[in-house]
């Protein structure tokens, strides 16, 4: 299964001295894709009873009073933007440049993530606030059940750069570690891909047909 | 592939476990003890969930986690079994069939069965 | 280590057009749902389909999946999955949608 030698996965070949460790990443960077698509599957299941559930609101309160697009937009920016930050990383630990960029680019990815959760957070708070919660209605549960989710997936994502961080730091940068920044890397650009779905049919799909 | 059944054949011509012309190196995963951790973690956590002791269920989500990233740390994860390992390990197997009484189906529960068949190449046709 | 340098700087590239793209319709659909209201569906239709552009471009230029020969088996799985979900979807949607016409609860 020899590859042709361009780049198959961002961040991979890493160098003609590198092909044992390309080869092993390889194999583990597509068992990692089959791993999102699962994911994505059972992203899809919540997208699905969202979908089927926005008109039962139960009298309760809707999209129109809950959701605040500003705050929306705050959050997409900065997701799209710790997108690439962590693109970048990837490049930066690839192909050696100063330590300083290195930490610097993993840095503001964390800040961005964790900064996410908190504008997020405050959301959820928000819609609480106004008598939005999940046993209020249907729409609620099936809000509730979908767009935390996604949270839980970024809070989690910023644990693994947490301890990514440490181990690159205690290890210095293997090939093991770099394969699992590869993975972060696609993990995080993932985390992205289902925000635009959630813009899309959550937020806007439940402002247009709640 | 010669016969019905290739393998029964091979055995009756004594030739079913040949030697290999060559041997390799064989990558193996090393064992863990994630796997136990992790199981006897959760089993407490849905013990803690089914019965609302959310203190435990709290504590054991964070051991789980904790011991993940533990675990991640350990960056050994595969052993090799040197070729000549194998070579030595499967040279006294085949030594040990060579050597080895078959029986056939008559014998099958008598105390000199020693595992090795001796296929009645009628009695399967 | 010039080779290296100049690969550097095409793979970064490939990051900005991107994040650019991204960024861009983001802000269109963005600036469409402030000016024009979400409340038609020619309005989300364009949103829907700005949104599906997005996942698009966010795949080819962060995720680096396209139809290269060394990426085909992502492509692969990516597109099964696709239809896999497309099924679960569609089938809940439609099924769970007649469902609720046949029980009056509310008109889809």
């Amino acid at each position: 299964m020899r590859r042709a030698p361009s780049h198959s996965y961002p961040g991979l070949n890493l160098g003609e001295d590198h092909a044992s460790a390309d080869k092993f990443s390889e194999v583990v960077t597509f068992g990692f894709w089959v791993f999102l698509m699962s994911d994505l599957v059972y992203f899809g299941l919540m997208f699905a009873i969202y979908i089927t559930m926005i008109d039962a609101q139960a009298g309760g309160p809707g999209p129109h009073e809950l959701f605040d697009l500003r705050s929306i937009f705050a959050q997409t920016l900065i997701l799209l933007t710790s997108s690439l930050t962590v693109g970048l990383a990837m490049l930066a630990l690839k192909y050696n440049l100063p330590r300083a960029r290195i930490v610097l680019l993993f840095g503001v990815t964390l800040a961005l993530g964790l900064s996410f959760l908190v504008l997020e957070i405050r959301d959820f708070m928000a819609i609480v606030d106004k008598g939005g919660i999940p046993q209020r209605s249907g729409f609620l549960s099936a809000f509730y059940g979908l767009v935390p989710l996604h949270g839980l997936h970024v809070a989690a994502g910023c644990l693994w750069l947490i301890v990514l961080g440490i181990q690159l730091r205690v290890m210095g940068l293997t090939d093991l570690l770099m394969s699992r920044v590869v993975r972060l890397a696609l993990f995080w650009h993932f985390l992205d891909l289902i925000w635009i779905g959630i813009i899309t049919i959550v937020y806007f799909g439940g402002l247009t047909y709640g | 592939m010669t016969d019905r059944d290739d393998f029964a054949a091979a055995k009756q011509r004594g030739a079913a476990y040949p030697a290999p012309d060559a041997y390799e190196d064989i990558e193996m995963p090393r064992n863990t003890g994630i796997g136990f951790v992790l199981c006897v973690l959760s089993g407490i956590w849905m013990f803690a969930l089914i019965w609302w002791i959310w203190w435990l269920a709290i504590l054991m989500t964070v051991l789980m986690i904790l011991a993940l990233i533990a675990w991640s740390f350990d960056t050994s994860t595969e052993i090799i079994i040197p070729a000549e390992e194998v070579r030595k390990d499967h040279e006294a197997w085949l030594d040990l069939v060579r050597t080895t009484v078959a029986v056939d189906r008559d014998h099958e529960a008598a105390p000199n069965n020693q595992g090795l068949a001796h296929p009645d190449m009628e009695a399967a046709t | 280590m010039d080779r290296r340098t100049e690969l550097h700087r095409r793979e970064r590239r490939r990051y900005m057009i991107g994040y650019g793209g991204s960024l861009l319709l983001t802000l269109v659909v963005f600036s469409i749902a402030y000016l024009f209201g979400i409340e038609t569906r020619g309005v989300y239709l364009t949103i829907g389909l700005l949104g599906l552009a997005q996942l698009i471009v966010q795949l080819v230029y962060f995720l680096h999946i396209d139809r290269r020969r060394s990426s085909r088996e992502d492509l692969d799985l990516i597109l099964f999955s696709t239809l896999v979900l497309l099924i679960i979807i569609l089938g809940t949607v439609w099924i769970l949608g007649n469902l609720a016409i046949r029980m009056h609860v509310h008109p889809m």
